[in-house]
C-alpha cells in the first residue's frame, strides 16, 4: 500500500537527511579546528616574536642578556647536527629498506623480526634513544660531549623513520619495472640500481626530508647527550660542543626574564622558517613525482 | 627522476661527505685524559664549565664577558645540574664544575681516590627569599621556628593562624622547587634541620619562574626561591623579613653580603683541578676573571651578592698559594665564609 | 597453496602456485653489496638491544635498593628526604592522564576530520585542508610546549582562576592538539582503502552518506583506525618536551586538571639535568623510569601490530 507508509517513508527520509547534515556540519567542524588551531598558534608566535627578527639576531652570538643575545651558534649546531645526521643514517636506512624490501624475497623468521623490530623502535620516546647515545657515543666510545655523539644518536632516532618510508616507497613501484629488467637478463642488484631506485627516489627523499625536519625539532635527546647551554662560538669540528635551536628555545621558554621568553619566540620563528623551507622541497617533489606516473 | 638531478645529489653526498670528514680530522684534537694525569695533548684554547642550574646565570654571563675580552679562548658552559657537574668533573670532562652547595664528604672522597687535586672557589652569595602573594597584608615577618614549625615533615599546619595566632584563618599553601635543586636542599637543611625534610604536600615545581606564578596567583601562598627570582619579580611577590633571633632581616645585597640574612643565605662555588689551573692558561685566566672587577658586575647583572672584599681578599689568598681542598666539610648553613676562611689562612 | 622454489633447471610447476624467486649474487660484488644492505638492517637489532642493555644494566642498583614491588605499588614518588620512597605510581598516572586526556580530544576530533577529508570534501578542499594538518604534525614538540605555556595556560586562567601555570589540563590539550594530525592522516588511510564498490553498493540501496560512512566504511577501516589510535596514543605517551614545558615537574598523585603533575619523561629529563649526584639511588631511579616507559610504548606498539592483523578485512 502506497497511502500511509508513504508519509512515514518521507518522514525518515527526511529525518535521515537531516542526521547526515548534522554529521557532515560536525565532521567539517572537526577538520576546520586543525586549520583554525594551526592559524591561531602562528598567529601568536608571530606577534610574539616578529619584533626581534631580523638578521643581526639571527648572526649574533648567544648572551646572558636577553637584550643582546643572538642564535648563531644554535642555528650553525643544528645545521651541523643535521646534516652529519643525515649523511649516516641515510645510507644506512635505505640500504637496510633495500634489503627488507627487495633482496630478501625469501621471507625468513629473522627479517619478520627486523621488520616488527623496526616498527617497535620508531615508537620509542625520544629521550630513551638519548639515554642510550650517553651511555654508547659519549661514554663507552668516549666521543664525549660532541657533534659527533649528538648526530650519531639522532641518526639511531630517525634510523626507523627512514627505513619505513623507503620500504613504502619501493613497494610502490610497480612490478613490472622489476620484472621488465630481470626479463631482459639484469641481474638482482642491476634491476634495484637502475629501476628500482630511480623510479623510487622521489618518495625516498621525500620521506628523508620529513624525517629530517623530525630529527631538527627533537631536544630531549640532545640535551641527555651534551648539547651545551651555551657556547661562545660555533663549532669548528666533529669533536667540538654545541648547542642546537631547540634547546636555546627550552632553556628561553622557561626563564624568568621576559625578555628570553620573546628570545624564545623570535628562535621558534627561526626554526618554523627552516621546516617550512625544508617541507616545501618535499612537498615539492611529492607532485612532481605524482606529474610523472 | 632524471639522470642530472640524481647524480647532482650524488655528488653533494659526496662532496659534503668529504667535508665534514676533512672537519673531522682537522684542528681541535682535544684528548681528554683524566685530571690526575698530565695534560700532554695539544691545548686547543677552550674552557668547559658545568653543573648548578642556580649558578649558571653568573657563570654564564662571567663566560661571555670573559670570551669577549680573550676571543681566541672558546668557552661552553652547560648546566646538567650540581651533581652531574661535580660527575663530570670527576671524570675529567670539563674544567670547571659550578656548585650551588659545597662539595659532600663523599664526592672529595670519590676525588681524593682519583688522586685530582682541586680548589674551591665561592664566586658569589645566594639568599633564599621567602615570599607571599602581595595581597597578603598580615605578615610582617617569621621567625626560624615558625618557619619550622610549617614546613617541616610533620607538620598540621593547614591555615596561617595554625603559624601564628594573630594570623587571620586563610588557607595557606606551600610552594618551592623540586629536590633536585641545591636551594631545596639548602632550604630544608637550614629550616627544616635535616636534607630533605619538607612537609609533603609542598607544590614542588622545576622552574622557579612558575612557583612565582604560583604564588602570585594564590593569595594564602607562601613559597621559597632564590634571591634573583625575587629581585626579578618584586612587582609579582612580597618579601618576608626573617626573624633569627635579633629582628627581622630583609634579604638585599647588603644583607646578604654582611652575613645578617641568615641562616638563608649561602654561597656559590666553581671548583677547579689544580692541574687545569696550572697547565691551561684559560682557567687560570677565568677564575680571575671571576674575582675581578668585572666578574663582580656580571654577579650584581645576575641579581646574586657579591662577595665583601675582605672575603674575596681572603680568597685570592686561598687560590694564590693553591691551597685544595675544601672547607667546608662538616659546616652548617648559616656559618659564615668569613670566619671558615680566617680560621684556615689564620689570617 | 604450494610455494614453489623454481631453479634453474625448472620442474614442471603447478599453475597458479607462488613464486618465491630466491636471490643468486652474480658475481662478488653484488654479494657484498647484499651483505652490506643485510649488515645495515641488523643496525636496527643492535639499537634495540643496545637500549635493552642500558636500560636494564643501569636500572639494576636501584632495584637492589628499592625493591621492584614498592617501586611498582607504591604511591608517593618522593627521593628526599633519604632513603626517600620511589613508588612509581604518580608518574604513570601523570603519564597516563595526559595519554588519555589528549586521546580524548585527538581521537573524536581526528577520525571525525579524517572523514571529512575522505568522504565529504570537494578536491579543492581536500588538497588545502590536508597539507594544512600536516603542517602542523610537522611542528616540533618544544614550540606545542611554548604553546603550552605562554596561549594555553592564559586562557584556561579566565576558565579556572587557581590553575597553575604548569597544569595536566594544559599538557593534554597541547598534546591533543599535537597528535591531532597523526590520527587524521592514518585514519584517512585506513578510511582510503575501503574499495569503492562497497560504498557505491551502499548508495545504490539508498543510504545517506552518514549511513555508509557509519555503517560501511568505518566498520571495514576498522583495523586500521584502532592502530592509528594506538600509534597516537603511543606518541603521546612518550612525548617529552611539551609536557615538560606544559604539564609541570610535580611528581604528586592527583586527578586535578589544574594541578601540575609530571610524567615519566619529564621526570627523565628533569632529573638528568637536576642536581642529584650521579651514580645514587636517585639517579638511577632514571632508568627504572625508563624501563617502565619502553616496556609501555612497546606494550601498545605491539598491541598496535596485533590489532591490524586480527581486524585487518582482505578485500579481493
Amino acid at each position: 500500500m502506497i497511502g500511509s507508509t508513504d508519509a512515514a517513508a518521507v518522514k525518515l527520509l527526511a529525518k535521515r537527511k537531516r542526521a547526515d547534515r548534522i554529521f557532515r556540519a560536525f565532521c567539517f567542524f572537526a577538520a576546520s579546528l586543525g586549520v583554525l588551531i594551526l592559524i591561531l598558534f602562528l598567529y601568536k608566535i608571530l606577534i610574539d616574536g616578529v619584533g626581534r627578527m631580523s638578521w643581526n639576531f639571527m648572526r649574533t652570538n648567544l648572551s646572558s642578556r636577553p637584550a643582546r643575545t643572538g642564535i648563531w651558534p644554535a642555528i650553525v649546531g643544528s645545521a651541523y647536527v643535521m646534516a652529519l645526521t643525515a649523511i649516516i643514517a641515510v645510507p644506512m636506512g635505505v640500504a637496510a629498506a633495500v634489503y627488507l624490501e627487495e633482496f630478501n624475497t625469501r621471507k625468513s623468521r629473522l627479517s619478520e623480526f627486523i621488520q616488527l623490530n623496526i616498527a617497535n623502535l620508531a615508537g620509542v620516546p625520544s629521550i630513551v634513544y638519548g639515554m642510550l647515545g650517553l651511555a654508547v657515543f659519549v661514554r663507552w666510545m668516549a666521543l664525549h660531549e660532541s657533534v659527533l655523539s649528538g648526530a650519531l644518536t639522532m641518526s639511531l632516532l630517525i634510523l626507523p623513520m627512514v627505513i619505513i618510508v623507503t620500504q613504502e616507497a619501493l613497494r610502490a613501484v610497480p612490478k613490472g619495472y622489476r620484472d621488465g629488467s630481470l626479463a631482459l637478463g639484469s641481474t638482482y642488484w642491476q634491476a634495484i640500481r637502475f629501476q628500482v631506485l630511480p623510479s623510487a627516489a622521489p618518495g625516498i627523499f621525500t620521506g628523508i626530508i620529513l624525517a629530517i625536519s623530525r630529527a631538527m625539532g627533537e631536544t630531549a635527546p640532545l640535551i641527555v647527550v651534551g648539547a651545551a647551554a651555551y657556547v661562545s662560538s660555533i663549532p669548528r669540528n666533529v669533536h667540538d660542543r654545541y648547542t642546537v635551536l631547540p634547546i636555546k628555545i627550552f632553556d628561553w621558554a622557561g626563564e624568568a626574564k621576559p625578555g628570553f621568553n620573546q628570545a624564545a619566540a623570535t628562535a621558534i620563528l627561526v626554526l618554523m622558517i627552516a621546516l617550512l623551507l625544508l617541507n616545501s622541497v618535499a612537498i615539492y617533489l611529492r607532485a612532481r613525482a605524482r606529474l610523472r606516473r | 627522476m632524471n639522470k642530472c638531478l640524481l647524480r647532482a645529489i650524488k655528488a653533494a653526498t659526496v662532496f659534503l661527505s668529504i667535508g665534514l670528514a676533512g672537519f673531522g680530522c682537522g684542528s681541535g684534537n682535544t684528548t681528554i685524559a683524566p685530571l690526575g694525569e698530565k695534560v700532554t695533548a695539544y691545548d686547543d684554547g677552550s674552557l668547559t664549565i658545568d653543573g648548578s642550574t642556580t649558578v649558571f646565570p653568573v657563570v654564564q654571563a662571567m663566560g661571555e664577558d670573559f670570551h669577549e675580552d680573550n676571543p681566541s679562548y672558546s668557552v661552553t658552559i652547560n648546566k646538567s645540574g650540581t651533581g652531574s657537574g661535580l660527575q663530570k668533573f670527576e671524570r675529567g670532562e670539563i674544567d670547571i664544575a659550578a656548585a650551588s652547595r659545597p662539595i659532600d664528604p663523599k664526592e672529595d672522597a670519590d676525588l681524593k681516590a682519583k688522586g685530582i687535586d682541586y680548589i674551591e672557589v665561592p664566586i658569589a652569595y645566594d639568599g633564599i627569599s621567602v615570599v607571599v602573594n602581595p595581597e597578603n597584608s598580615w605578615v610582617d615577618s617569621l621567625t626560624i621556628s615558625e618557619l619550622r614549625h610549617a614546613w617541616n615533615l610533620t607538620s598540621g599546619v593547614k591555615l596561617w593562624s595554625d603559624i601564628r595566632p594573630s594570623f587571620p584563618k586563610e588557607k595557606i599553601t606551600f610552594h618551592g622547587p623540586t629536590d633536585n635543586h641545591g636551594t631545596y636542599e639548602y632550604f630544608t637543611e637550614a629550616i627544616d634541620g635535616k636534607k630533605g625534610d619538607i612537609r609533603e604536600d609542598c607544590q614542588k615545581d622545576q622552574e622557579y619562574n612558575s612557583i612565582i606564578q604560583a604564588i602570585a596567583g594564590d593569595r594564602g601562598a607562601i613559597g621559597y626561591v632564590g634571591f634573583n627570582y625575587y629581585d626579578q619579580n618584586r612587582d609579582k611577590v612580597k618579601i618576608v623579613p626573617i626573624d633569627a633571633g635579633k629582628s627581622p632581616v630583609v634579604p638585599s645585597t647588603e644583607t646578604i653580603a654582611n652575613g645578617t640574612y641568615a641562616p638563608l643565605s649561602r654561597p656559590l662555588f666553581l671548583y677547579i683541578s689544580k692541574v687545569g689551573y696550572d697547565t691551561k692558561p684559560q682557567v687560570k685566566a677565568f677564575v680571575q676573571f671571576a674575582l675581578s672587577v668585572k666578574g663582580e658586575n656580571d654577579v650584581k647583572e645576575s641579581s646574586y651578592v657579591v662577595l665583601p672584599k675582605e672575603l674575596r681578599d681572603a680568597i685570592a689568598r686561598h687560590l694564590a698559594a693553591e691551597t685544595t681542598g675544601t672547607l667546608f666539610s662538616g659546616a652548617t648553613p648559616g656559618t659564615k665564609l668569613s670566619d671558615l676562611y680566617t680560621k684556615a689562612t689564620g689570617k | 597453496m604450494a610455494n614453489a622454489t623454481p631453479s634453474p633447471d625448472s620442474q614442471p610447476i603447478a599453475p597458479g602456485a607462488r613464486f618465491r624467486r630466491r636471490f643468486r649474487p652474480r658475481g662478488l660484488s653484488e654479494g657484498v653489496v647484499k651483505w652490506l644492505c643485510f649488515v645495515c638492517a641488523l643496525v636496527s637489532i643492535l639499537t634495540t638491544v643496545g637500549i635493552i642493555t642500558v636500560l636494564i644494566s643501569q636500572s639494576i642498583p636501584f632495584f637492589k635498593a628499592v625493591s621492584p614491588a614498592d617501586f611498582f605499588t607504591g604511591t608517593v614518588w618522593s627521593p628526599t628526604p633519604e632513603p626517600g620512597k620511589f613508588g612509581v605510581i604518580p608518574l604513570i598516572v601523570g603519564t597516563l592522564t595526559i595519554t588519555v586526556g589528549a586521546g580524548l580530544f585527538a581521537v573524536p576530533l581526528g577520525l571525525l576530520s579524517a572523514i571529512f577529508l575522505s568522504e565529504y570534501a570537494n578536491p579543492k578542499l581536500r588538497n588545502f585542508l590536508k597539507p594544512t594538518l600536516e603542517l602542523l604534525a610537522g611542528i616540533p614538540t618544544v614550540v606545542y610546549g611554548y604553546f603550552g605555556l605562554f596561549f594555553v595556560t592564559p586562557l584556561l586562567k579566565h576558565v579556572i582562576p587557581e590553575i597553575q601555570s604548569s597544569n595536566a589540563l594544559s599538557g593534554a590539550i597541547v598534546v591533543g592538539i599535537m597528535i591531532l594530525p597523526l590520527v587524521s592522516s592514518l585514519c584517512e588511510d585506513a578510511i582510503s582503502a575501503v574499495p569503492r564498490s562497497l560504498r557505491e553498493g551502499a548508495y545504490g540501496l539508498g543510504a545517506t552518506k552518514m549511513e555508509v560512512t557509519t555503517k560501511i566504511v568505518i566498520p571495514g577501516a576498522l583495523s586500521g583506525i584502532m592502530a592509528s589510535f594506538i600509534l597516537a596514543l603511543s606518541r603521546a605517551l612518550g612525548e617529552t618536551m611539551a609536557v615538560t614545558l606544559a604539564a609541570g615537574s610535580n611528581p604528586v598523585l592527583t586527578f586535578n586538571p589544574a594541578k601540575a603533575i609530571e610524567t615519566m619523561t619529564a621526570y627523565i629529563v628533569s632529573t638528568s639535568k637536576g642536581d642529584a649526584g650521579v651514580g645514587t639511588v636517585r639517579y638511577n631511579s632514571i632508568f627504572a623510569v625508563g624501563v617502565t616507559l619502553f616496556v609501555f610504548t612497546m606494550a601498545m606498539n605491539l598491541i598496535a601490530v596485533r590489532l591490524v592483523k586480527k581486524f585487518r578485512q582482505v578485500y579481493s
